[in-house]
């Protein structure tokens, strides 16, 4: 692998970085923020599990992403990933609740507009489509799972000691649930645009097969990892303590439910076994943690009663459903012609 | 995690030893107020001096519960109610103990016609102390029952308010007590008293809403 390689995976690995530290906030923020678990012990399992989730599991989502367009040279899948992370990175400036699926989305249709190669409108309205009920499905499942939780804490009467104890446990699994599934269906965002134009071959150790896709996924695992252990701290502390005034107890029933539906739009297995028995399937693609999140968020305040819900919020993401796309896609059209014509770099073939 | 499960359950052991302090204090300084007004003044001792030991074990508890869940970082998100909690009920003790240790070194005497309700006083006081405590063990576990603890604290607290005035209008209207000291000891001893029911009554009020908090 050449220093070229490196260079064009750069922008990949930086998006993989800024996943990291901001993403893994969305897992255990408000665990670590109120310090029910250690940033260290949450560092670690995100590392992991993120990892693990993305060489595993992150075939699907990637594959869902790659039929939207296939950006087919390394070049163009640089400038493709390095405007969707410029995208991310400015418009978190803005203060603008920021997604890295949009963005990567709207950076992949400026590269079909300007290879000339057409965007699949129905792959594209079902990515679009989980930008909606992504965070739907989220406050549903968020509101099932509070009625569940609440029930049996307050039918179980167990001691306020006891449940901290519990709590830790369950945030603990909930968080390695929640990071296998963003390893496994945010890895597309981080190296979804290079696997076509993918610069390794297939590698076997101890007789275990690791194709080229899977390696590129194992360097966005770690690429993501370094984000985890460098940064997230700060955004977690962020996210536990002045964000979203969680509980414990409800911090578990948001990362599950997130979780859940990225699992739901990840997991192949969970597609081919509802494929097979002729019910209906969820598109095996990109969602935003982010807004599933919020969604979860949404749903416990319904379940709440529904006070205190602030629309201000939703409506800042409603923007950024528009913006972020529109925004990368616009930068990388841009970015390519530059490519293309300052740098003399074959941006597609 | 281990650590967690052995802090926890030393944490529970602390609280729970902490709580049944406050009621055998509860207990005893009816006990000995029995006793007082009935002139059994060496009993009265024993139960004064078992009430003082009682209020330093609940400090060695009260100690362990605060260094253990601020050291161990148990319940975050609650600890701080909970640390108020457990301070405002020590204070519970610390009167019950002060009351016992006036009555002891000033002696005052309680005429015949303020007897019973001197008795009816204390008993009242030492219940809603009593139903604090239930209220502050549902706190923990049954969340459902504290409001009908702290319902009955209310209860308690009003009898106790309603006592202390006749007492006071018998005390100051009265033509066998001659002497104003007198009458202004037995309106400090009325509102000693009553006051353990007015801090259970505040403890009540505070637990509602830490209740709300703890509620999933």
């Amino acid at each position: 692998m050449g220093i070229e390689v490196l260079i064009f995976l750069s922008s990949g690995l930086f998006m993989g970085w800024s996943l990291g530290a901001n993403d893994a906030a969305n897992i255990f923020g408000t665990a670590v923020g109120t310090r029910m678990v250690k940033f260290s012990t949450a560092a670690v399992i995100c590392c992991i599990f993120i990892t693990l989730g993305a060489v595993i599991s992150g075939a699907g989502a990637s594959e869902g992403l790659g039929r939207l367009g296939a950006v087919n040279a390394l070049p163009g899948s640089f400038v493709v990933s390095f405007s969707a992370a410029f995208t991310v990175m400015w418009m978190t400036r803005a203060g603008l609740p920021v997604s890295t699926t949009q963005a990567i989305v709207g950076a992949i249709v400026g590269w079909n507009l300007f290879s000339g190669n057409p965007t699949d409108t129905t792959v594209l309205t079902r990515i679009a489509g989980t930008w909606v009920y992504g965070p739907i499905l989220s406050a549903v499942f968020a509101i099932i799972i509070y009625f569940i939780v609440k029930t049996i804490v307050e039918k179980s009467g167990v001691h306020l000691i006891k449940l901290d104890r519990y709590t830790r446990a369950a945030l603990i699994i909930a968080g390695i649930f929640g990071s296998f599934s963003l390893g496994a269906n945010n890895i597309a965002n981080v190296m979804g645009v290079f696997i076509p134009a993918s610069p390794f071959s297939d590698l076997k150790i101890m007789g275990i097969r690791f194709t080229g896709t899977q390696q590129l996924f194992l360097i966005g695992g770690i690429a993501i990892s370094v984000g985890v252990v460098t940064y997230s701290k700060r955004v977690m502390m962020t996210v536990g303590t002045n964000l979203f005034k969680l509980s414990p107890v409800t911090a578990f029933v948001v990362i599950v439910s997130t979780a859940l539906v990225l699992f739901l739009f990840a997991s192949q297995e969970l597609y081919q076994w509802l494929s097979a028995r002729g019910l209906p399937t969820l598109p095996l693609v990109p969602v935003s943690q982010s807004q599933a999140c919020v969604g979860a968020i949404l749903g416990v305040s319904i379940a709440k009663g529904g006070r205190n819900i602030n629309f201000r919020l939703l409506g800042k993401i409603s923007i950024g459903w528009v913006a972020t796309p529109v925004m990368a896609a616009i930068l990388c059209y841009v970015a390519l012609f530059f490519m293309q014509n300052v740098f003399m770099q074959q941006v597609f073939i | 995690m281990q650590v967690f499960t052995n802090k926890s359950k030393e944490l529970m052991e602390n609280i729970e030893r902490f709580l049944a302090c406050v009621t055998n204090a509860s207990l005893h300084f009816e006990e000995a107020m029995k006793d007082y007004l009935h002139g059994r003044m060496e009993k009265f001792e024993e139960r004064r001096k078992e009430v003082a030991a009682i209020e330093r074990n609940a400090d060695n508890q009260l100690k362990d519960v605060k260094y253990k869940l601020y050291a161990f970082m148990l319940i975050p998100d609650t600890r701080g109610d909970v640390f108020k909690l457990m301070n405002d009920l020590d204070d519970v003790i610390d009167y019950t103990k002060r009351i016992l240790l006036e009555l002891s070194i000033e002696c005052p005497e309680f005429p015949d016609f303020i007897f019973d309700d001197m008795l009816r006083i204390t008993e009242a006081s030492s219940k809603s102390v009593s139903s604090v405590v239930k209220g502050v063990r549902s706190f923990f576990s049954q969340t459902k029952m504290v409001e009908d603890q702290v319902n009955r604290v209310v209860f308690y607290e009003n009898e106790v308010d309603k006592l202390e005035e006749q007492i006071k209008r018998r005390a100051f209207s009265s033509e066998e007590l001659k002497e104003l000291s007198r009458k202004v000891q037995i309106r400090y001893f009325t509102e000693r008293i009553a006051l353990l029911s007015d801090l259970s009554d505040d403890i009540g009020k505070n637990l509602l809403i830490y209740t709300i908090k703890r509620m999933v």
